[in-house]
C-alpha cells in the first residue's frame, strides 16, 4: 500500500523520516563496513548499493530492497575475512533495513509509524539478531579447527534446525501472546 | 449506516518476499559454496520470514465501516467506525481517508498505521456544507508481516453537511405579525398576556378581564385588556446566480454562498424557534423553492435544501419577473451580493407595496475576480465597473428606505426589523 506518494518531505512527522532514512543509509553502512574487514567496495558498487537504496526507500514493498541487500550480501562474500567481527555490524544493518522497509510499506508515505508497531518490531528483531552472533561463533569455532568442509556443513545444518526450532517458537509465541 | 466489504484474499507482503529470499537463498548459498559469512548475514532474516510463513493466515476477514450520524453542521466530528469480523490472523491495520478539500482527518490527516485492534477510531470533519461522499481504504496484515489483506476499499459513505449557523438571537419583534398564535406581540389587541391598557367595561367584555383594584378604586367596573400575540412569517430570498470569492471552509475565506446559506440557516433556525413560518425561495442555481412552514421537520427541509444548493443561472431564470408570492404578515429578506440587477429591483418593488423587506449585502469585502489568463487591466476595469453599479442599487435602495445590511452574525437584523416595525406602526400612502 505505498501508493499516494505526494505530500512534501517537511510535512511528514519525524519517525516517518527516520525510518525512511535507515532504509536509505543502512545498506550502504553494512557495505562500507567490509572496509573495515579489509575489503573496501569501489565507488561503482557503493554507487549501485547506493542507487538500489534510494529506490528501497521510495518503494519499499518494491524488488529495490531485495536488490540493494543482495548486492551487500554478495560483496562480503568475496571480503578475504568474511567472519571478521564487523560482518555482526552489517548483519544488524542489514536486518535494520529490511525491518524499517516493512514499516515503511504498511501504509503510505508520511505516515507517522505508531509506537506500539514500532516497539513490537525491536522487540522482534532485537530477538532475531541474536541468530546472527550465534552462527559466526560457530562458524569461527569450526574455521579455527580446521578446513573440514564436512565438519562445517554439519555444524551449518545443526544451526539451520536451530534457526527453524527458533522461529517456530517465535511464531506459536506470537500467536498465544494475542 | 454501515458498508462491507472483502478482499480477493491474503496476499504475500514485499518484506515476506524479501526475507525469504534472501534467508532461504542465502543457506543455500552458504551450504553450497561454503560461504559462512553469507548464513551470518542472512540467518536474520530467514528467522523473520519463517514466523510469518508458519502462521500463515487461513481466516477471510469481512470488513465493515459505518457512519455514526449521516449528518451534521460543518466544522463537527463525525466517527468513521469499523469493524473487522473473522479477525484471528490480524496483527495490524492500515486505515487511509481519501483526500478530499474541506475535509479534515483524525488522527494523522486520516491515515492510521495501527496494530490491531485500533486505539481509536478515525474521525473525519468536514470544513464546509453540502454533500460529500467519505471514502477510505484499508489493509490488514497478518503475524510477522508476512501477508496483506487488501486494500479494499469499504463502500462510499454519502455525509449530509449542514450550514454551520453562527450564534443569532435577534430580540426585535417580526415588523408585522399576522396569523392566529405565535409569540409576537401584535399591534393589535386581543387575547394575550401583554398588557395593553385598562379601560371602562363595555358589554361583550368577559369578567375574568375585569380589574376588581381598579374598579373598587374608581366606583365603575374597568377591564383589563391585552395585545394579541401572532405568528409571523418569514421569506427568505436566496441569491445563488454566481458565486463570488473563494471558499475555504469554516475556517478560511468565506465566498459570497457561503455567506449566503449560513446567513439563511441561522435565520431560518431562529424563525423556527420563535415558531413563525418561514419559507425559502431560491434565484438561479439548482435549487427548489420550500413553501412556508413551521416546525423542526420544516427547518429540516429548509438546511437539507440550502445544503444542496450551487451557483448558477440558466437562460431558463427569468429574473425580470420574479414572483415571490409574498404574504400577509411576511417579511422580506433577500440574502445576495446585489451584482445582478434583477435583485435590487425585486427589493425596490417589495418595498414600494408595503411589504417589510431588508436585504442582507452577503459580497465579501475582500473579493477580486479571479481570472488570470484575462487581461488583468481589463478585469480590474470591469470590476470597478460592477462595483459602481452596484453602488448605485445600493443608494436607490438607501433612498426608498429598504436596508442593505452586511451579514455580521448576531443581531445582524435587529436594529432594522426596530425600524421596520416602527414603520409599519405609520399610516402610509401607496405610491
Amino acid at each position: 500500500m505505498t501508493s499516494n506518494r505526494s505530500g512534501r518531505l517537511t510535512s511528514w512527522p519525524v519517525s516517518a523520516l527516520a525510518v525512511r532514512a535507515v532504509v536509505l543509509l543502512a545498506p550502504p553502512a553494512a557495505l562500507l563496513m567490509a572496509g573495515l574487514a579489509g575489503s573496501a567496495p569501489p565507488p561503482s558498487m557503493l554507487a549501485v548499493v547506493v542507487l538500489f537504496s534510494v529506490g528501497f526507500a521510495i518503494a519499499p514493498d518494491s524488488g529495490f530492497g531485495l536488490l540493494a541487500l543482495v548486492s551487500v550480501i554478495g560483496w562480503w562474500s568475496v571480503v578475504d575475512d568474511g567472519l571478521h567481527a564487523t560482518v555482526l555490524v552489517a548483519a544488524v544493518l542489514l536486518l535494520a533495513a529490511h525491518v524499517a522497509g516493512l514499516l515503511c510499506s504498511y501504509g503510505p508515505p508520511g505516515v507517522a509509524l505508531d509506537a506500539d508497531l514500532g516497539s513490537l518490531w525491536i522487540a522482534r528483531a532485537t530477538a532475531v539478531v541474536l541468530g546472527a552472533p550465534v552462527v559466526w561463533v560457530v562458524a569461527r569455532s569450526l574455521r579455527d579447527n580446521g578446513p573440514d568442509a564436512a565438519l562445517w556443513q554439519a555444524g551449518l545444518l545443526v544451526s539451520v534446525l536451530a534457526v527453524v526450532a527458533v522461529a517456530a517458537t517465535l511464531g506459536s509465541g506470537g500467536r498465544s501472546a494475542r | 449506516m454501515s458498508s462491507a466489504s472483502t478482499a480477493g484474499g491474503w496476499r504475500a507482503t514485499g518484506a515476506l518476499r524479501r526475507s525469504a529470499v534472501l534467508g532461504s537463498g542465502g543457506l543455500a548459498w552458504a551450504v553450497a559454496l561454503g560461504e559462512p559469512v553469507v548464513l551470518v548475514l542472512t540467518v536474520p532474516l530467514l528467522l523473520v520470514s519463517l514466523p510469518a510463513l508458519w502462521r500463515r493466515p487461513a481466516t477471510s476477514p469481512l470488513v465493515e465501516t459505518s457512519l455514526l450520524h449521516a449528518s451534521l453542521r460543518e466544522g463537527e466530528g463525525v466517527s468513521l467506525d469499523l469493524t473487522v469480523h473473522d479477525d484471528g490472523d490480524v496483527e495490524q491495520i492500515t486505515r487511509v481517508l481519501t483526500p478530499q478539500r474541506l475535509l479534515v482527518g483524525r488522527p494523522g490527516r486520516g491515515r492510521a498505521v495501527t496494530r490491531w485492534p485500533p486505539p481509536r477510531q478515525l474521525e473525519v470533519s468536514p470544513r464546509r456544507w453540502g454533500t460529500i461522499t467519505v471514502t477510505e481504504r484499508v489493509a490488514l496484515t497478518s503475524a510477522w508481516a508476512g501477508f496483506r489483506w487488501g486494500p479494499l476499499a469499504p463502500t462510499d459513505r454519502p455525509l449530509t453537511v449542514l450550514p454551520a449557523a453562527p450564534p443569532y438571537d435577534s430580540r426585535a419583534e417580526q415588523p408585522r405579525p399576522k396569523g392566529l398564535v405565535g409569540a409576537h406581540r401584535s399591534t393589535q389587541q386581543g387575547q394575550g398576556s401583554e398588557l395593553s391598557g385598562i379601560r371602562p367595561f363595555q358589554p361583550g367584555d368577559r369578567l375574568r378581564r375585569i380589574n376588581w383594584r381598579v374598579s373598587a378604586r374608581t366606583g365603575t367596573l374597568h377591564t383589563t385588556t391585552t395585545r394579541a400575540e401572532q405568528d409571523a412569517g418569514l421569506l427568505l430570498v436566496v441569491d445563488l446566480l454566481a458565486e463570488h470569492g473563494a471558499s475555504g471552509g469554516l475556517d478560511g475565506s468565506t465566498s459570497s454562498l457561503d455567506l449566503t446559506v449560513r446567513a439563511a440557516a441561522a435565520l431560518a433556525e431562529h424563525a423556527a424557534a420563535q415558531g413563525d413560518r418561514v419559507a425559502l425561495k431560491p434565484i438561479g442555481g439548482r435549487a427548489r423553492p420550500v413553501p412556508a412552514g413551521v416546525g423542526r421537520r420544516h427547518l429540516r427541509r429548509i438546511l437539507g435544501t440550502l445544503t444542496d444548493v450551487s451557483a448558477g443561472s440558466s437562460p431558463y431564470d427569468d429574473l425580470t419577473r420574479l414572483d415571490l408570492r409574498v404574504g400577509a404578515g411576511t417579511t422580506v429578506i433577500l440574502l445576495s451580493p446585489l451584482l445582478a440587477d434583477a435583485i435590487g429591483t425585486t427589493a425596490a418593488t417589495l418595498t414600494r407595496r408595503g411589504i417589510p423587506t431588508m436585504v442582507i449585502d452577503t459580497l465579501p469585502d475582500d473579493v477580486v475576480p479571479d481570472l488570470p489568463d484575462r487581461d488583468q487591466i481589463l478585469v480590474d476595469l470591469a470590476w470597478r465597473m460592477r462595483r459602481l453599479d452596484r453602488a448605485g442599487v445600493l443608494g436607490a435602495l438607501d433612498v426608498i428606505g429598504c436596508p442593505v445590511v452586511p451579514w455580521r452574525g448576531r443581531g445582524t437584523v435587529d436594529d432594522v426589523m426596530r425600524d421596520l416595525g416602527r414603520r409599519a406602526g405609520q399610516p402610509r400612502v401607496r405610491q
